[in-house]
């Protein structure tokens, strides 16, 4: 019989539990439920809660049920069982139940779960139970019922509840406090207050705390006179000043803008509870009178205060004490002026403005700073027209300022006045007009900015250049600007305005300007022949290589000579060159080099690259007296990059650079990578990496069934790459997928390395990995792990067996959410 | 001829980096800056020690006696002036090693272990505290701290039910105390970007979000099985909820629902609040929440007042917020946008500008000492935790609920109402 029912049960719960057939009953169910101990039975505990649920709309399944539920209740049943009864009453109880539960309240277990149901009871019968109890429980159930009696505010309870505050048991009297508090009833006020009046009470804070609970639901129920009188009594009590702060918010509450007083003395409290309350309700009172009361005691408080009540003022944003901010801005006090500057920002107008711009234009930095960013700040659709009107008539100083907030607060529509604020003959306010030009002018402007290279002092030149290229960058109208500048050629009318335009050209870097550029390297003037030089090192792609090396071997002129080898060292560095021919180039610049700083420079740029070649070539001069620092110095910033896979090959090379004569730095430097080199021993480095691999509607958890490219046909459609490793020095081994893929979750990746092995031999894999993973070694799968974790190394291991020769180490980690990636390494028996 | 002539490559990055810092950062919002002075030092107790409280916590150079050390990363308080003076957890192997982290930071022996945080509490030399527990602990502890008169610094999510999480809004709107809820993406500058994309129209009117999180908790029925480590109490460790027999697997709380919330409220505390963020909704809420009924909607679906609609759903990278112009999809380190150009969008000062933050921490500490509201306050904590609530909610009682965001409660449905809150074991209360 009992097997006859189990059957049932399965087969129903396999067709998902209760959703279309009945085959097993809830008497059934709740028969089953009568020996249940946690971890069993849980085929009946789902059945049970869907039938819970399903009743929401079922109430003959309602009543079926509860009836079961409070039968377990009634029983002998084990506290496992009773427990899962109460849980599902907590949902489905009604006042019915109250004598059932009832009679579980004093039971030091049952006692909560009985509470656990009753709190969602709402009828007054509850509360008669709780305080039928309340004499014969104990302990932990007593003080469950005086809590619940509290939250449950119980006028009934107050005299029970008094009884209990003499208590010699200090946890139950101070229960019952809370409670009193919590019920908040004129004759709970009363004891309260009169306890706190005669100082009779346990220690702490537990009746003033509950005082200001009593006030406030007094307050509750618009008994403001009584609430008021507690909130005060507790403000004037040597109670904590964290508390008598907490009164202090109350009466606000209570008495709104009548609380200026209480107010007034707290902010000129010593006590930092005090003050730091009176400036959260100055910040957060709904009321504007109460900021503007507040506001204009300002100037008689400690200037720490001054600068809290600032800061409250300004995160009210209505404006409440703008005048008195503006007047405060003159204070002796940097930290006052600065937070009043600040606060403008928030809650100023274009009244505001002058007195921002004054300020911004002083020699201070952090008032400079604040009132700039207030300037920036400022709200209001007139702000930017006021700003653009004023600027032709403003004081050089101030026309800087304005240029700069009208940087900072976009203010594109302002760049005709700009481009004419940019002929200015003061120097700075051309700067700060030029550099806001670079990021608000429009390709309209392109024509009046490049007539402004022939209006500029010529030193200044280089200024308009780099304003137009960022320009024609940012609209993407290199064509046209480099059109422009070379209709314009011909207007100049001295070297150099010539040699603007030239430089000008090399920013812009536009095949149309190659000929002229090209042409210019044999003009007359050594002026004009330097520009176009350093026009062409400027060159966005390898086009303007051969042009500067052609100079290097012809040129007579050593400026010229030593400024376009620099300019073709610095062209390679930035060309989209392959690593190969980029080596190619720095042997050529090396045998083209004539001096010692030339051959620097070299290094410098072969520094960048990330191969054993690189590395080489920088160890070969390592015995050259004159390079060697430099020379050090690139192999180790090479081998930083390399040493996860060349470890072998260049450890005996850092060990020569950490013996050599060269900076203790760089040593030190060599010293740390063989300490990597060292740490990195055991974990596999050198690997590729496939994916991320996505399914729509699948998680990581279903990914890591699903095989994708890598595991299908042994991976021969699968796209490999190089995996990146030892990017964070503290954990080298750490294959940061996240970093490689580019963040994202709900994916996975797969990692693949080809492993030499001397012999054949049974090692150990360690696998960490965030979040799951499996692993194959030679195709055969020996370690599945589905989780999701965050990531610490050796969390799996897999005794596996390597052959001689070549071994593939295949790893497919899922990706739940951030972060995501994983270590090998191989323990050797 | 001048020396100093720019290349055209200095020309480039000069202005592309006009395109892509469009905001001014502070040295203070990146949290350097000298040590304030003693007299300055905000004093904090430590409650809660595991991974997430031991990080925030800041750990140093542990040294050799305490394992791992080499891959947890420094930070935290303690590396942004903070004092830390006392600690507490009832696992005593935490506490031990915090105890061991503090004093090795600061040369002595001197930072107080506690097992009860009523006692670290009850110290008045200490400012703040970091609340990292397990979730069912965040709730009372944080009111009870700000009754103590301290500022809390509390990991998400913030509470166990949706009324937990009200109350302790309430608590800390009612002691003007300060509280950052540990969601610390809203001190990140794509979450705030992608967040003022959208509530300034730039990618149309918002009509659907959807949100990447898994899912809710189980409900837990393992056997009895061995006894409770001698390291750990287990009655505080159990705290509110209702007592059951040990199991080692218990202590990995947050799968089972009496507990916590599971990934619903552990990563929806993140997603789910960075959905409200860009919604507006921070203050409020959705007024329909519907979960997966295999027909019309295959997964759980938010509605808002103003017809945005919201889905928990995999098929996007974090959070996506979709208009009628584009869609933005943030998610930490990563920023995406349709159309592209928006990436590069600058926001105006005549436009919707959202709390500025970069350090979460920091954010907390400036909201300390200047007594202004941090980037994740309680109010807007328990809207978003209260987000996540509702979904598990609807999980469990599978059947669409509406919402009453304005009363905080379901609109005549008394019987979802009693999942808001759980009475709390006795003698653990609020």
């Amino acid at each position: 019989m009992k097997y006859n029912k189990a059957v049932k049960i399965i087969a129903v719960l396999c067709v998902l539990a209760g959703s279309t057939a009945d085959a097993i009953t809830v008497d059934e169910a709740i028969e089953k439920l009568m020996t249940h101990k946690f971890g069993q039975n849980n085929q009946v505990l789902n059945y049970l809660r869907e039938s819970a649920l399903r009743s929401h709309a079922d109430p003959a399944l309602r009543k079926k049920l509860n009836e079961g539920l409070a039968l377990i209740l009634e029983s002998d049943a084990p506290y496992d069982a009773k427990q899962f009864a109460s849980r599902q009453l907590a949902l489905t109880a009604t006042s019915e139940h109250i004598p059932v539960l009832a009679k579980h309240l004093t039971d030091e277990k049952m006692g909560h779960m009985a509470l656990y149901v009753l709190t969602h009871i709402d009828s007054p019968q509850v509360d008669k139970a709780l305080l039928k109890a309340l004499d014969k429980a104990a302990g932990r159930p007593k003080l469950g019922i005086i809590n619940m009696l509290g939250n449950r505010r119980c006028p009934a309870a107050v005299t029970p509840l008094h009884k209990l505050v003499g208590s010699p048991d200090t946890q139950l009297a101070a229960g019952a406090i809370k409670a009193l508090g919590r019920i908040g009833t004129d004759p709970a006020r009363s004891i309260l207050q009169k306890a706190l009046a005669t100082g009779n009470h346990p220690a702490g804070d537990v009746l003033p705390e509950a005082c200001l609970q009593c006030a406030d639901r007094l307050l509750e129920k618009s008994q403001k006179d009584k609430a008021a009188r507690l909130y005060e009594a507790v403000f004037n009590s040597p109670s904590p000043a964290h508390i008598r702060a907490a009164a202090l918010k109350g009466l606000t509450d209570v008495l709104g803008d009548q609380a200026g007083p209480f107010i007034d003395q707290s902010l000129k409290s010593d006590k930092k509870d005090l003050y730091g309350m009176a400036v959260v309700i100055v910040r957060s009172v709904p009321e504007k009178k109460t900021a503007e009361t507040m506001a204009a005691v300002l100037r008689d408080l400690r200037p720490d205060v001054q600068v809290l009540l600032i800061k409250a003022l300004a995160e009210r944003n209505d404006r409440a004490a703008l005048n008195i901010i503006k007047d405060i801005c003159q204070s002796d006090s940097v930290a006052v002026r600065c937070a009043a500057l600040s606060a403008l920002g928030k809650i100023g107008d274009q009244s505001a403005i002058a007195l921002l711009i004054n300020h911004a234009a002083r020699d201070l930095d952090r008032e400079r700073t604040a009132a700039l960013q207030s300037l920036a700040a400022l709200t209001g659709q007139n702000i930017n027209p006021v700003l653009t009107r004023i600027l032709p008539a403003s004081s050089n100083p101030w026309k800087a300022v304005i240029c700069r907030a009208l940087l900072q607060r976009n203010a594109v529509e302002a760049a005709p006045a700009l481009v004419k604020a940019a002929r200015n003959d003061d120097p700075s306010v051309r700067t700060e007009a030029l550099k806001a030009l670079r990021s608000l002018a429009s390709k309209s402007e392109i024509p009046s900015m490049v007539d402004l290279i022939f209006v500029v002092a010529p030193e200044q030149a280089d200024q308009v250049g780099r304003a137009l290229a960022a320009v024609a960058h940012r609209n993407s109208v290199h064509k046209m600007c480099t059109e422009n500048i070379l209709s314009k050629l011909n207007q100049a009318q001295n070297d150099e305005q010539r040699v603007a335009l030239l430089m000008t050209l090399g920013g812009l870097g536009h095949d149309l300007a190659l000929p002229v550029l090209r042409s210019a390297l044999n003009d007359n003037s050594s002026q004009i022949r330097y520009a176009a030089i350093k026009a062409l090192s400027a060159w966005p792609n390898a086009d303007a290589a051969e042009d500067l090396l052609k100079v290097v071997r012809a040129t007579a002129n050593p400026t010229h000579r030593v400024l376009a080898l620099r300019g073709y060292i610095d062209l390679i560095d930035a060309a989209a060159l392959t690593t190969p021919q980029k080596l190619q180039c720095y042997l050529q610049a090396m045998q083209l080099a004539h001096h010692d700083a030339q051959r620097k420079k070299v290094l410098s740029v072969l520094a960048a690259l990330d191969t054993p070649e690189a590395f080489r070539m920088a160890m070969s001069l390592l015995d050259n007296p004159s390079l060697k620092n430099e020379a050090a110095l690139a192999a180790c910033v090479i081998a930083q990059k390399i040493y996860t896979s060349e470890g072998r090959q260049i450890k005996a090379d850092m060990e020569k650079i950490a013996q050599a004569d060269v900076a203790d730095s760089t040593k030190q430097q060599a010293q740390q990578i063989l300490r990597n080199i060292s740490k990195v021993k055991f974990y596999v480095m050198d690997w590729e990496v496939s994916g991320p691999y996505t399914r729509k509607g699948s998680n990581f958890s279903a990914l890591f069934d699903i095989p994708f490219a890598p595991e299908i046909d042994s991976g021969k459609d699968a796209k490999w790459r190089k995996m990146p490793t030892g990017q964070d020095p503290a954990q080298p081994w750490y294959l940061d997928l996240l970093k490689a893929l580019n963040g994202g979750h709900q994916r996975v990746a797969y990692l693949r390395t080809e492993l030499q092995w001397p012999s054949d031999q049974q090692v150990k894999l360690w696998i960490g990995s965030d979040d799951g993973n499996k692993v194959w070694v030679n195709g055969k799968l020996v370690n599945a792990n589905n989780i999701a974790r965050g990531f610490t190394p050796d969390q799996d291991s897999a005794k596996v067996t390597l052959k001689k020769g070549s071994n593939t180490i295949m790893m497919k980690i899922t990706q739940n959410n951030l972060p995501w990636g994983a270590s090998l390494r191989i323990e050797e028996p | 001829m001048h020396e100093k002539i720019l290349t055209r490559r200095t020309f480039l990055k000069s202005a592309a980096a006009s395109l892509t810092v469009p905001y001014v950062i502070t040295s203070s919002a990146l949290g350097a800056g000298p040590k304030p002075p003693a007299s300055e030092r905000i004093v904090m107790g430590c409650i809660g020690l595991g991974g997430q409280g031991t990080a925030g916590m800041g750990w140093r150079s542990a040294g050799p006696e305490v394992p791992n050390t080499s891959w947890v990363p420094k930070g935290g308080f303690m590396a942004r002036g903070v004092h830390v003076v006392a600690v507490c957890d009832v696992n005593k192997n935490n506490l031990k090693r915090a105890k061991f982290i503090v004093d090795q930071e600061y040369g002595n022996n001197d930072c107080t272990p506690y097992k009860h945080y009523q006692e670290l509490l009850a110290r008045q030399d200490i400012d703040i505290i970091i609340c990292a527990t397990g979730d069912r602990w965040h709730t009372p502890i944080s009111i009870a701290a700000a009754k103590a008169g301290k500022d809390v610094y509390c990991e998400k999510p913030i509470s166990l039910t949706v009324y937990e999480a009200r109350e302790l809004a309430r608590a800390f709107k009612r002691y003007g105390r300060i509280f950052q809820t540990g969601t610390q993406q809203r001190s990140a500058r794509e979450f705030r970007f992608a967040c003022e994309l959208v509530r300034n129209g730039y990618i149309g009117e918002l009509k659907h979000v959807t949100v990447n999180v898994g899912g809710p908790p189980s409900v837990c029925n393992l056997p009895a099985q061995g006894s409770p480590p001698d390291w750990l109490d287990y009655d505080i460790w159990l705290g509110q909820a209702p007592w059951r027999p040990f199991h080692p697997r218990i202590l990995g709380w947050m799968a089972w629902r009496d507990y916590s919330g599971g990934e619903m409220t552990n990563w929806g505390a993140h997603h789910f609040d960075v959905a409200q963020w860009g919604t507006g909704f921070e203050d409020s809420g959705p007024v329909e929440i519907i979960p997966p009924d295999g027909k019309d909607f295959k997964v759980l679906t938010y509605k808002y007042p103003n017809g945005v609609t919201m889905t928990r759903n995999s098929t996007c990278n974090g959070v996506k917020f979709e208009g009628t112009k584009g869609w933005v999809e943030v998610n930490r380190g990563y920023l995406r946008t349709n159309p592209d150009s928006l990436l590069r969008q600058k926001i105006g000062p005549n436009e919707i500008h959202l709390h500025l933050s970069n350090d979460h921490h920091n954010d907390f500490l400036n909201a300390v000492r200047n007594r202004t509201r941090p980037a994740c306050d309680a109010d807007i904590g328990y809207r978003s935790i209260s987000v996540c609530h509702l979904g598990n909610i609807a999980y469990w009682l599978k059947r669409p609920l509406k919402w009453d965001p304005a009363n905080e409660k379901f609109k005549n449905d008394p019987e979802a109402d009693r999942t808001l809150w759980r009475q709390m074991r006795s003698p653990y209360t609020i």
